[in-house]
């Protein structure tokens, strides 16, 4: 006989339905899991052992095989215990198998019989609702977080004992209740005196989605500003939230008490981080990298030329394409990415190049090896590069107020929703359209047409240079609420264009 | 192939005897045509190593005036300013000598290579260093007294206060040569140097080359190019305001906005505007003054 449950498999950030078939047969006793289980899955025999004996439930002395299906799926993690044990009691009818059908459970045991969190939940939830499954027995610490997809049903247990008494026919154990959504206030805006342009470009990028590089000797407020962007962008919808909660969930960084995630991510991962820490991957059970934590929110990363080359020129297709690939033995994974980058750099080695006060004692073999850190392609998929002064300290404290982050983001709401009713499509924005749906949507008349024409030239203006000065300058109409693209607007989006270095005429 | 020259040959410049305090060179080790001869007028163009494209321009265009005044333009082969007089003597196809502070042989500085080689066929190469000898911290006064002493003047275009330009000024004088230099923007750091010479009236003030040669041969002067008559510039009240608020050396936009008094978006579209009329340059540290093209 063969008795068949159901759970998941983690793939990237999604979750698939996997079947756990049981076999108990005469023969030498063992416990064999067949299905290209990992070493984290194959552990679960000792624990799911000891579990079911501490359960007052018996080992069966015979001859156990476990096939995890589809075969040719690579299955990593520890929440695959729960089903086997269910699967194992199925088939000696210790459980009613047919209370068991159309349910997806996971969980890892304690040795005491005890169900322990376990990471990447949502997905499995979502991956339930979506397979039209009875409903998820997840272990009672996850409840919240599977709660978060309307109208799945819910099965919390904690412990293997609770939940044969639930297959028994006992009471669902009570859900627990809703949590609140997890919001972190974002500092305001209107802390930051000054830097009116780098406030603009700030706004500018919030309302695209651009990505932004900010270049300033030190102490010029870079980190600040960078900072506060969260702050203008627009609130998550509900679907974006789902979507955000679910990379964490998998990631193993959704805490117990957390609920829906709601503010925007705002990640700022160390220069140090390796490639995979960057964006994803990495030995054993593959995890979302700082690119896919800082999804549908803004991935920061301060003096970049400090980061490891290797690892910024992974980047460069996840900028593109708004999704991670990574390929791993046996199969590609892949993390949602869809982030806004805001770089910062000081201007040269020293920092003070171009300051009012202090000189820049860098030669300009320095300042060139300082800039040749950053790949071309990669600047090249920066849509806005600003450069800030420094304000002196002393001036500082006689500068007024800025603008509140409530009255920027109003601006960039309202410059998102023309977007959204443009490509009829939520989180679609003038930076990641396709060109087709920009081409369309410029409405470029003349003079703009020709001072693009003019720029093309005494700029020497590459195909995707034009692309993302076009991009940058629908969104300065957008802000401005106004459906055609003029000279002005494309004078404007010429100006954050990647800057030419310093010297090249001597 | 290099060649050795000394006092007791005919090439040999009387000049480089008259070094005033200082030794002269035993021997030099020559490339290229000939040594300028005694009777030429020779003008060494140094500068800084990181000039303002004002800088530069004003150095392009005192090198091909002297060239085409029959000036000899003397400098020292090094990045910046040096290089940007070299080169428009050659473009001006005027007489131009490199002063190196290594052997004739070494690649230094290794981005001049091309126009160290182009030196070689259309111009001349010097040096006090044999084959093989790596430029030193220490050449280097060493060289500006041999471009000091091989010229009637020396003109300082850009340079800081500490910088070898102010050196081959200083050496110029105690050599009895006379000293030009290029005064500068206040906020430039690199005009430092000429300003200096200026207010302690070590050296004249100029401006174009006609100036130099109304001091060195009030002959040749009327020789000189005319000016040049250039249109006005139709400029709208934002374009002269930014025009105003800026400066030879590179300022961020904030700067420029809060000293034009304008909106950060309206000085953005207004300055690309300017940079694609090439009256300004935009780089990383920001936006500068393009020099005027004539």
């Amino acid at each position: 006989m063969v008795s068949t449950s159901e759970t998941i498999a983690i793939v990237g950030a999604e979750a698939r339905l996997v079947q756990v078939e049981v076999h108990i047969g005469q023969g030498i006793p063992s416990f064999t899991i067949v299905g290209l289980a990992t070493r984290s899955v194959k552990e679960a025999e000792q624990r799911t052992r000891a579990a079911l004996l501490s359960s007052d439930q018996a080992w069966p002395s015979a001859r156990i095989t476990a096939n995890l299906a589809p075969g040719a799926l690579r299955k990593e993690g520890t929440h695959f215990d729960l089903p086997l044990a269910l699967g194992l009691l199925a088939e000696r009818r210790a459980a009613e198998p047919a209370r068991l059908e159309g349910w997806v459970s996971l969980g890892e045991l304690a040795l005491d019989g005890t169900v322990r969190p376990v990471r990447g939940v949502l997905a499995a939830a979502i991956a339930t609702f979506r397979a039209g499954r009875r409903g998820l027995i997840c272990p009672v610490a996850n409840a919240a977080e599977a709660s978060l997809v309307d109208g799945l049903e819910v099965v919390p247990v904690a412990s293997l004992q609770q939940c044969l008494a639930w297959l028994r026919g006992a009471e669902t154990p009570s859900p627990p209740p809703p949590r609140e959504p997890v919001s972190e206030p974002c500092e305001d805006l209107r802390e930051v005196r000054g830097h009116p342009s780098a406030k603009r470009a700030l706004e500018i990028a919030a309302a695209g989605n651009h990505n932004l590089l900010l270049v300033g000797p030190p102490g010029s407020g870079k980190t600040m500003l960078a900072r506060r962007l969260p702050g203008i962008l627009p609130p998550m919808t509900r679907d974006e939230s789902l979507d955000v909660t679910r990379v964490y969930s998998v990631a193993g960084l959704l805490s117990e008490k957390a609920g829906l995630i709601s503010t925007r991510p705002f990640r700022s991962p160390h220069h140090h981080v390796s490639v995979p820490g960057l964006i994803g991957g990495g030995a054993g059970l593959a995890c979302p990298g700082e690119a896919s934590l800082a999804h549908r929110g803004v991935l920061f990363l301060d003096e970049l030329t400090l980061y490891r080359r290797d690892a910024l020129e992974t980047l460069r297709a996840p900028l593109e394409e708004g999704v991670v690939r990574i390929a791993r033995s046996g199969a590609f994974v892949s993390y949602p990415c869809r982030f806004c980058l805001v770089a910062a750099m000081n201007p040269c080695p020293c920092g003070y190049l171009g300051d009012a006060v202090r000189p820049c004692r860098c030669t300009l073999p320095q300042i060139e090896s300082y800039r040749h850190k950053l790949s071309g392609p990669l600047l090249d998929r920066i849509d806005l590069h600003v450069t800030m002064g420094r304000t002196p300290p002393a001036d500082l404290m006689g500068l007024p107020q800025g603008e509140s982050s409530a009255a920027v983001a109003a601006r960039v709401g309202s410059a998102r929703r023309l977007q959204t009713l443009r490509y009829e499509r939520d989180g679609l924005t003038n930076s990641s359209c396709s060109k087709a749906m920009l081409e369309t949507n410029l409405h470029l008349q003349e003079p703009a047409r020709s001072h693009v024409g003019m720029a093309i030239e005494a700029f020497g203006l590459s195909g995707r240079g034009l692309d993302r000065v076009l991009r940058v300058a629908r969104t300065i109409a957008d802000l401005a609420l106004e459906e055609e693209v003029s000279s002005e607007h494309v004078s404007e989006a010429l100006s954050y264009r990647r800057a030419a270095t310093e010297g090249a005429a001597a | 192939m290099s060649r050795v020259v000394s006092a007791r040959d005919a090439e040999w410049p009387r000049r480089l005897s008259e070094l005033g305090p200082y030794p002269p060179p035993g021997r030099m080790f020559v490339e290229g045509s000939r040594l300028p001869p005694d009777d030429a007028l020779v003008v060494a163009i140094v500068g800084t190593r990181r000039p303002t494209s004002t800088g530069l321009r004003a150095a392009q265009e005192l090198a091909s005036d002297l060239c085409e005044a029959g000036v000899v333009v003397v400098s020292g082969l090094a990045v910046g300013i040096d290089a940007a007089a070299h080169r428009a003597a050659l473009e001006a196809s005027g007489r131009t000598v490199a002063v190196l502070g290594c052997g004739l042989d070494v690649d230094y500085p290794h981005r001049n290579l091309r126009l160290k080689q182009r030196l070689a066929r259309s111009g001349t190469l010097v040096s006090e260093y044999p084959d093989g000898v790596q430029p030193a911290r220490h050449h280097f006064p060493r060289r500006n007294r041999i471009i000091a002493g091989l010229s009637d003047g020396v003109v300082v275009v850009e340079g800081a206060i500490t910088s070898g330009a102010l050196v081959t000024a200083r050496l110029a004088l105690d050599c009895n040569r006379e000293v030009f230099a290029v005064p500068g923007s206040v906020r430039n750091p690199m005009a430092q140097g000429p300003n200096e010479l200026i207010r302690t009236s070590l050296a004249a003030l100029v401006t174009s080359a006609a100036d130099i040669l109304e001091e060195l041969a009030p002959g040749l002067a009327a020789v000189s190019s005319p000016p040049t008559f250039t249109e006005p510039l139709a400029l709208s009240f934002e374009e002269e305001a930014l025009l105003r608020a800026l400066d030879d050396v590179p300022l961020s936009l904030e700067h420029i906005c809060s000293s034009a008094q304008l909106e950060p978006g309206a000085a953005a579209a207004a300055l690309s505007r300017l940079e694609l009329r090439a009256l300004v340059e935009r780089t990383l540290a920001g936006y500068s003054r393009a020099a005027p093209r004539r």
